[in-house]
């Protein structure tokens, strides 16, 4: 079933454009912002949902190649986190196409505000270092160089984070997002790496949590090239565009740019939902 | 500091290849369109929605392939670190990456969900 849509290409290579360049520039990640947009624009909360995580795969990719050649992105936590993370997709994909609407609009609203609170809560995470034989064995460890220092780093608890990534993986696979802020504080308070670490580390496995659930959005019917086609063009150069400007903007500035937007579009979700039942 | 061939360098190689093909082709797909026309399918796999879009039209096709080769390429990459893990004989990871490649693989082709 692919639903007849009153807005064209143009329209939407702008909505990725705008979501992209604000997601790269708050953080927020692109499909957090195109969701609640195509939402207001009048479709239907689930297709909505079905397109926008694919997008999320390409803003992704586009982004993580810069992260992987300066050596942030901790390959080895990826690749045992994805695991994790791509069962919790699957399940959330599947689950969003049996609950209703408006489950979906507040779960949206909740789980943003959950991330913000994550968010906010950045400083609390320092502790004891000690390492177990579990993230020993998975050899959860690497270095990467900042202002010609090396800054070395060794993991911790993954045989916590690892099933605690289910639940950020969920939480994407049903809303159509990243999820990144919250797969963002597990990598970082309690796997225990190192902030700039966890968040390439996150953006990396963004990608392949998306991969996941698309691949049963597409078996719906709910997936158009010519929705998901434009988005994928617009989010791509957004992201790049903003990502640029970021380097130019203070983190205050950047800061409360993500919270103004999260707030708006937990407000606009709650609207929706109330409206829904 | 890291000098030579790396996993990190083959796998931002491997993802800007595809981004960059992708997109090109979303491009051309959305240039070649000549107006809207929607089809009502229910696909079985990533792979049969490709080939039910170029079955309806070449721009659609075209656009749909494009997106696949970008939302392929967390496979890609975990294909590039299995091997390169079998090389290194790392055998956590290369278990790990497996279990992935095949989850994907087995996704791809439609037969991972509740539906």
């Amino acid at each position: 079933m692919i639903v007849a849509l009153v807005i064209n290409e143009s329209l939407l290579v702008i909505i990725g454009l705008i979501a992209g360049f604000l997601g790269s520039l708050s953080g927020l990640g692109g499909a957090s912002i195109i969701t609640p947009l195509l939402v207001f624009l009048g479709i239907e909360v689930k297709t909505a949902i079905a397109n926008s995580i694919l997008t999320i795969v390409a803003t992704s990719a586009g982004s993580s190649v810069s992260l992987l050649r300066d050596h942030y992105t901790c390959i080895k936590a990826a690749m045992y986190l994805e695991l994790f993370t791509i069962l919790g997709g699957f399940i959330g994909a599947s689950i969003t196409l049996f609950v209703p609407s408006w489950f979906l609009y507040f779960f949206f609203s909740f789980f943003l505000l959950v991330s913000l609170f994550f968010r906010r809560k950045k400083e609390l995470v320092k502790d004891a270092r000690r390492v177990d034989k579990y993230t020993e064995l998975l050899g959860i460890k690497g270095y990467y160089q900042e202002r010609g220092i090396i800054v070395e780093y060794r993991g911790k608890n993954a045989h916590i984070a690892g099933p605690l990534m289910v639940v950020a993986g969920f939480a994407a696979g049903v809303l159509g997002i990243g999820a990144g802020a919250f797969k963002t504080a597990i990598m970082e308070r309690i796997l225990g790496l190192p902030i700039k670490v966890s968040t390439a580390t996150s953006n990396f496995i963004i990608g392949m949590t998306g991969l996941a659930a698309a691949t049963v959005y597409i078996k719906t019917g709910l997936v158009d090239p010519y929705i998901v086609g434009p988005l994928i063009l617009g989010a791509s150069l957004g992201s790049i565009i903003g990502s640029r400007l970021l380097r130019k903007i203070s983190d205050k500035t950047a800061s409360y740019l993500s919270m103004i937007l999260t707030i708006y579009i937990i407000l606009q979700m709650l609207v929706k939902g109330v409206q829904s039942l | 500091m890291r000098k030579g061939l790396c996993l990190e360098g083959l796998i931002s190689l491997s993802l800007v290849i595809n981004v960059i093909l992708g997109l090109a082709l979303i491009t051309i797909g959305l240039l070649m369109n000549n107006g809207h026309l929607n089809i009502n399918s229910t696909p079985k796999s990533l792979f049969d929605w490709v080939q039910t879009n170029f079955e309806s039209t070449p721009s659609r096709g075209l656009v749909s392939l494009g997106v696949t080769l970008i939302i392929v390429t967390p496979f890609v990459r975990t294909c590039l670190s299995l091997t390169w893990f079998l090389i290194k004989k790392e055998y956590v990871y290369v278990v790990i990456a497996g279990l992935i490649t095949c989850l994907l693989l087995l996704a791809m082709l439609g037969y991972v969900s509740l539906l």
